[in-house]
């Protein structure tokens, strides 16, 4: 291995190794486990072409990456099948009451309102990263961000099988 | 509700957050693999799985083409041999890389058992995911007994998921009657 080929893979495992975790976890909480794995892989494949283009900070660049490619991957077939697979599960396995109810508050949100609260809530993103990662303006990202915490108080206020209060959850990304 | 409370609410709700982290091979595993699949397609084969599954195979015979069928799906047919069990090699390692163990075969296929007779089922393709078309598999054991993949015996019209290497067909949970959790590996595998 040439000593370019050494520093690159020394940058790519300082740039992705981090990465895998949050990027698992960011996976997992859009989609079936299959196609998670599918989709890490071909980030981490993305990160090592594109080393160049990696930002100092990685991880809203990568979850941006994932986005798309899960949009790839949600494009097949394959992912309807998957997708009945896990709603099978998820049936037969039931979570946290008030965790089913927030999750259905946010399918109620339009889309990229929900993605935003994910992102905040769940990837722990500030407004500057939740842009990064949407590849929109910071100021947009919090406007929007606001207009969607809104929105889901609402959802949740009004829906009484929702409004139930709950304790803190654990540290995201 | 303030926005302290709004985020504790969905952190309550997040489907991620019992998930176990990675094993450190498994992380290593996956840069690997990023990096080789780069840099060289198909380079992606782990040689510890590629060792255990030569290990496995080596225990069963050769390849065998015959004639194709006139109808139905095309190419030759082929024989293979279901490995038999070696307790010199420990399937549970292999169990953590079913994936880049069945990338490492040579040809992968889903079928049905079409016949099952004298230690010899014939299996249709139904559909090939590595390797060049076949009309038909014919799948033997050398133990007595109807032939089996690992410990079940095959039945007429059960659908089979089926690796095989040099003319043997992958053991250690890689190949076998068809399952939701076999079918995924082949996913990932091929798809």
């Amino acid at each position: 291995m040439s000593e370019i080929d050494d520093a690159r893979r020394r940058r790519f495992d300082a740039v992705a190794r981090p990465a895998i975790e949050p990027l698992r976890r960011f996976l997992a909480r859009r989609t079936d486990a299959v196609t998670a794995d599918d989709v890490l892989s071909e980030v981490l494949m993305v990160c090592w072409r594109r080393l160049e283009a990696v930002p100092e900070q990685p991880l809203p660049w990568l979850y941006g990456v994932a986005r798309l490619q899960l949009r790839n991957a949600e494009r097949s077939s394959r992912r309807r099948e998957r997708l009945a697979a896990r709603v099978a599960e998820e049936l037969q396995q039931p979570g946290p009451p008030d965790g089913a109810a927030v999750r259905d508050a946010l399918a109620l949100l339009r889309p990229q309102d929900a993605e935003l609260l994910r992102l905040w809530a769940w990837e722990g993103l500030g407004p500057a990263e939740v842009a990064a990662a949407l590849g929109i303006s910071p100021n947009a990202a919090a406007i929007r961000l606001h207009r969607a915490k809104r929105r889901l108080a609402e959802v949740l206020r009004d829906d009484p099988d929702r409004s139930t209060a709950t304790t803190s959850g654990g540290t995201a990304r | 509700m303030n926005d302290d409370q709004l985020q504790a609410r969905l952190r309550a709700a997040d489907p991620a957050s019992g998930m176990e982290p990675l094993p450190e091979m498994r992380r290593a595993a996956l840069l690997e693999r990023a990096a080789l699949a780069t840099a060289a397609p198909r380079r992606t084969r782990l040689p510890v799985v590629l060792g255990g599954l030569v290990a496995v195979a080596t225990v069963a015979g050769a390849i065998v083409l015959l004639l194709p069928r006139p109808d139905g799906p095309t190419g030759p047919a082929v024989t293979l041999r279901a490995a038999g069990t070696d307790p010199t090699v420990s399937c549970a390692p292999l169990a953590d890389f079913a994936v880049e163990g069945l990338r490492g075969s040579d040809l992968a296929l889903r079928g049905r058992v079409e016949s099952v007779s004298d230690g010899t089922a014939e299996i249709v393709p139904l559909e090939v995911y590595r390797g060049a078309a076949v009309s038909l598999v014919r799948l033997r054991t050398d133990a007595g007994g109807g032939p089996a993949l690992d410990g079940p015996v095959l039945r007429d019209g059960e659908q089979v998921l089926i690796a095989a290497t040099d003319g043997s067909v992958a053991a250690c949970g890689l190949s076998g009657v068809r399952s939701t959790e076999l079918q995924r590996y082949y996913d990932r595998a091929f798809g």
